[in-house]
């Protein structure tokens, strides 16, 4: 195990009622998190195989396909997979390994698009269903195969909850989508995503650990301090202390995954801000308020997130390349707009925070740097910051076999 | 996108002149805030900030279907708002301080409101 030396809650803590995450949650420990997790080629071995090639992994969700009868394809590098999913007519989705049954061709070149009439490979033209059946192969008189059931796509294991498209490589039993999602699928299994819409998409490729990543965002510690509009948002965006301290008002596990909130408080916005929330009353935060906190953020173990602020949910998927790179996935989604100004507060929120992203790629890195540096092998993590601590205990565990935290 | 003078709602021609800002993609508007001279990003926010309420006000009594062409220049007007208003408000500058650079940050969906568009 990576965390050492634990202290015991004190008196004081308690009198204080501080620390109270780590008080709640004596599981967790207290003691500082080594850095080899984050640079070491061999851990990042151990992740492609214990955690990547076992668990499930999200690709997205149906938004990114254009409708029945479309496909998208997708390059996962952690497990060296190319996968292409498709959705037929009647709204099936299915993933295939994007690979030719002839000599091992990339099939789909294209990321995404409506489907053709078949998927045909460039190299030789064989030719394959929505459904991976192959259904032409040029010259097939001389070829030996029994019959084309011998040749179709090589399906992939997938799954779609509430329109989230899954897959796993497992080649044991592997859990069910719905275990694995577990409390978390619970809490949102009537959650009404199809009134989201997925409006903004950011790829960013970043020289970080994705673990370096997701913690960086899986807390609202550093937004008193980063940068600009980290601070500005720190007036009340996020609870805080009587000394501007960010507070989170609730954490929990949920089986491998996580989730805080923090409540937002009043405070004075910009010029334009009021005026395009004053002249759009109708595009409020209580379109999706009514049903979730505020601000509500889940790590949907191992590398995507799902999270609530106004009437924006944004979801990340944290793509591993190697121990020291990752491509940060964004994307943002809101209710379908009605006017003219939704399109324009819909813009405003987008730019807002693709701004305060924008502020936090070069902190990533930065860690990363900071750690390859060996200066130190451990990080400490305070009370505010127990849900990177729940994370990285549900990737040890996946790491030891443990399963069903 | 045009520098020329465009043609806007009725209560909102006195904007015609910035027609330079009715931008309708995504990534055009970053680089406009990135490569215009800080001083003319501030003069159009000055111009038009008094104008963003009633504009709102205005835009939503609009639907999205069918947009005229004044209500498309004016929606992009306001889009590019959008773009600068932290550059103006919050950083002082174009490009943000020790941060990723924008122009990594073009959505790969951008639909402008002549058409669907996709940038892959
Ligand atoms: S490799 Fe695809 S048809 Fe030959
Ligand atoms: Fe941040």
């Amino acid at each position: 195990m990576t965390i050492v030396e634990s202290q015991r809650p004190s008196e004081l803590d308690v009198m204080k009622d501080v620390k109270r995450w780590s008080r709640r949650n004596p599981e967790l420990g207290n003691g500082p998190l080594s850095t080899d997790r984050f640079i070491s080629p061999e851990w990042f071995e151990r992740e492609r195989t214990e955690l990547f090639a076992k668990t499930w992994i999200n690709l997205g969700s149906v938004r990114d396909l254009e409708g029945p009868n479309s496909f998208f394809t997708r390059d996962l590098v952690v497990l060296d997979k190319q996968i292409l999913v498709t959705m037929d007519a009647d709204g099936e989705v299915r993933s295939f390994h994007n690979v030719c049954s002839h000599r091992g061709m990339k099939l789909m070149w294209e990321d995404r698009g409506a489907c053709p009439r078949a998927f045909v490979c460039r190299f030789h033209g064989w030719a394959y269903e929505k459904d991976g059946r192959c259904v032409s192969v040029p010259d097939e008189i001389e070829f030996h195969f029994k019959d084309r059931s011998e040749i179709g796509l090589v399906p992939i294991t997938t799954a779609v909850w509430n329109g989230f498209i899954f897959v796993t490589f497992s080649e044991e039993t592997p859990d069910d989508l719905v275990t694995h999602l577990g409390p978390l699928g619970e809490k949102f299994e009537s959650f009404p995503y199809d009134i989201l819409e997925l409006d903004y998409r950011y790829d960013i490729a970043e020289r970080a650990n994705w673990k370096v990543a997701i913690d960086a965002q899986n807390e609202i510690y550093h937004v008193p301090m980063l940068a600009p509009v980290h601070r500005f948002l720190s007036q009340g965006a996020f609870a805080s202390n009587d000394d501007g301290y960010t507070r989170l008002n609730d954490f929990s596990r949920l089986g491998l995954h996580t989730r805080y909130t923090s409540i937002s408080e009043s405070y004075e916005e910009t010029r334009f801000s009021n005026a395009v929330a004053k002249g759009n009353p109708a595009w409020g935060a209580e379109q999706l308020l009514p049903l979730v906190d505020p601000f509500e953020f889940h790590v949907l173990f191992p590398n995507m997130v799902m999270s609530f602020f106004g009437n924006m949910m944004f979801t990340y998927n944290f793509w591993p390349q190697d121990e020291s790179n990752v491509v940060w996935e964004i994307r943002l989604h809101f209710p379908a707009a009605k006017t003219l100004a939704d399109l324009v507060s819909r813009e405003f929120s987008a730019k807002r925070f693709r701004d305060l992203l924008c502020e936090d790629k070069s902190g990533h890195e930065a860690i990363q740097r900071g750690c390859e540096s060996g200066a130190r092998p451990y990080i400490f993590l305070g009370d505010q910051e127990v849900q990177i601590r729940a994370f990285h205990r549900s990737v040890d565990d996946y790491l030891e076999g443990i399963r069903n935290v | 996108m045009s520098s020329a003078s465009i043609v806007l709602p009725e209560g909102f021609e006195n904007l015609s002149q910035y027609g330079a800002w009715a931008i309708s993609r995504d990534e055009d508007r970053i680089a406009k805030r990135l490569e215009t001279p800080f001083e003319e990003v501030v003069a159009f926010y000055d111009a038009v900030i008094d104008q963003v309420y009633e504009a709102m006000q205005y835009l939503s009594t609009r639907p999205v279907n069918n947009p005229s062409i004044d209500d498309i220049n004016l929606v992009n007007i306001l889009k590019s708002m959008a773009e600068i208003a932290n550059a103006v408000e919050i950083y002082h500058q174009g490009p943000i301080p020790d941060a990723g650079d924008l122009r990594g940050y073009v959505s790969r969906i951008d639909r402008d409101l002549v058409g669907s568009d996709l940038n892959e």
